[in-house]
């Protein structure tokens, strides 16, 4: 009935404007987003994936009687320094594949035309993909947690930290910051490079082959990258927290920076 | 370059349309137009302000659609209509209002993965009227459409420009931008060409075919009348657009003319313009349209009457 209502005073050309209005459409955007983000089988496989290796990893760590992520016993916090890395470059892979898809069904432009402010999408997708990455941590470590609890019950493994030891809790941190930077590093190539695949091969190029394989073999470079300094913040690794610190916050200005530049000029001809 | 020269203007009001064949510019004169591109040089302004800038963001006031539809295929109709009108800042109900303006029925509640192409068109079409705007921009919106949705596109966009908005759209359908469009631009390698109401464009300008059982008395009719007219194919052309016409006849004249002579034509009408008038434009490929007599033929073979062949010599 309200629809009919509705249809039939757009026909006679009536109210403009009409009265009830969101009062934050923005958001609004955001939430009818996450809400398509929800339906998307890559999405789902990408939360599935994570689970299973995280909860095998805990469980290997029960079984083995070798700990998990250098934490001995305390699978909780190994569990958690698992969701931080690799966890988080996961998560990066995700976002990128999920914002770069914007391109390829050219919704980027039919937003652009209706408000050409290129900041506002880039905040938009930016959004979106903080709504993933919080969705991300909360329920991978409550899976964590949950999983490394009931091991440690059901073995009869004493972990010698309690539930809310400050390790946890410093682990639970790097885990969402992981999450947020490799988060926004992946978006950001997705929004530079204007695509899911080449989102994809730019993130896994900068961090499997430049994090992982190059900068351990320059020791200069062996104590700057993210993944490092995700790891330390999680509990692991040598160099000092503050320096962690400040490459994980470096890492987020400069990817947020960089892609919000570079994404300001973008020119929509496809 | 893409675009050379194209000086353009639509005012608040008309429904303009661009016309050419492709690779002409006309969709990057949109983009253009929209801020989705910048150009190398010169002034664009949309509803009187930068298209590109902060100050000229109009979420609300213009819609568009450009090139093929691009929908987000987990959501459903309705939901893509409702983010286009959250992103537009407009309200919820908005996303309801164009369901019922196009019939979208039930299957605005289908995820769009699942439509056909010429149901992305019309929810895309959709989309662009959400908020409502201002100011329509649109690329191609009846291609790929069944008759149907078709017309009730084009209705719409006649009732857009009724309640005063403002349509520019590009389009190959000749026959639709000839009957809706108060003006259109024809346009070839990025100029534009010849620009004007349609139906005074480009050689037929002005011309009416007559069908008519005695083509004949017909003739005689309308020459007795100084009337530049022809035998084509059965069918009678008169010119009346022809610089030399002394005022310009419209069809009511002509049908008097021949009621009075006793001739009563089955069928009486505009000749199509924008057809020949793109053909015109397009390298001079197409067939050349029916013409009036030159002086030597009418000299020769007189089809006209004494006092209209005079005019000539």
């Amino acid at each position: 009935m309200r629809r009919q209502r509705v249809a039939g005073a757009a026909a006679v050309g009536a109210p403009r404007h009409r009265a009830e209005r969101r009062s934050r459409p923005f958001a609004g955007a955001v939430g009818l987003r996450a809400r398509e983000l929800a339906r998307r089988p890559v999405v789902l496989a990408a939360f599935l994936v994570q689970a299973m290796a995280l909860a095998g990893a805990e469980l290997l760590g029960a079984v083995t009687a070798e700990g998990l992520g250098g934490a001995g016993d305390d699978l909780v916090l190994g569990g958690l320094r698992v969701l931080a890395v690799p966890g988080g470059l996961v998560f990066g892979v995700l976002v990128a594949a999920v914002v770069g898809s914007e391109f390829g069904w050219a919704t980027e432009r039919a937003l652009l035309a209706r408000d050409p402010r290129r900041l506002r999408f880039a905040g938009y997708q930016l959004a979106v993909a903080a709504v993933l990455a919080l969705a991300w941590w909360a329920a991978q470590s409550l899976l964590a947690v949950t999983v490394a609890a009931l091991l440690q019950a059901g073995g009869g493994i004493v972990a010698g930290a309690a539930w809310n030891a400050p390790a946890h809790h410093a682990a639970l941190a790097a885990a969402l910051a992981a999450t947020l930077v490799y988060g926004l590093l992946g978006a950001a190539c997705a929004l530079i490079l204007r695509g899911a695949l080449a989102g994809v091969v730019a993130l896994l190029a900068y961090a499997l082959l430049g994090e992982l394989v190059l900068a351990p073999q320059w020791a200069p470079a062996a104590g700057w990258t993210v993944y490092a300094a995700a790891a330390r913040l999680a509990g692991q690794g040598t160099i000092p927290v503050a320096r962690a610190g400040l490459v994980v916050t470096l890492a987020f200005v400069l990817a947020l920076g960089g892609c919000l530049a570079l994404y300001a000029r973008r020119q929509v001809s496809d | 370059m893409v675009l050379a020269g194209l000086d353009l203007r639509v005012d608040e009001g008309e429904l303009y349309g661009l016309i050419g064949p492709n690779g002409a510019g006309k969709t990057t004169a949109l983009r253009v137009a929209l801020g989705l591109l910048r150009a190398d040089a010169g002034q664009v302004r949309l509803l009187g302000r930068d298209p590109r800038s902060a100050a000229g963001a109009r979420p609300r006031r213009v819609g568009s659609l450009i090139e093929t539809p691009a929908l987000s295929p987990r959501l459903t109709g309705r939901e893509y209509l409702l983010l286009i009108a959250r992103w537009a800042q407009a309200p919820d109900a908005e996303a309801d209002r164009v369901v019922g303006l196009l019939g979208l029925g039930r299957m605005a509640d289908r995820p769009t993965a699942t439509y056909s192409s010429g149901m992305r068109q019309v929810l895309a079409t959709a989309a662009a009227l959400v908020g409502p705007p201002d100011l329509l921009v649109l690329d191609e919106p009846t291609v790929g459409l069944d008759p149907g949705h078709r017309r009730r596109v084009n209705d719409l966009l006649g009732d857009h420009v009724a309640r005063g908005g403002t349509v520019l759209l590009s389009s190959h359908q000749l026959d639709d931008a000839e009957r809706l469009c108060t003006r259109v631009g024809l346009m070839a390698a990025g100029r534009l060409v010849e620009e004007g109401p349609p139906t005074e464009l480009g050689p037929a300008a002005g011309r009416f075919e007559v069908t008519v059982g005695d083509p004949e008395a017909a003739l005689a009719a309308l020459r007795a009348l100084r009337l530049i007219c022809w035998r084509d194919n059965g069918k009678v052309l008169v010119e009346t657009g022809a610089a030399f016409q002394v005022g310009r006849p419209d069809g009511s004249l002509i049908a008097r003319a021949l009621a009075a002579a006793g001739v009563y034509p089955s069928d009486l009408r505009r000749s199509p313009t924008l057809e020949l008038a793109y053909a015109e434009v397009t390298s001079g490929l197409a067939p050349d349209p029916p013409r009036p007599p030159t002086d030597r033929e009418a000299r020769l073979e007189p089809p006209f009457d004494p006092p209209v062949a005079e005019a000539f010599r």
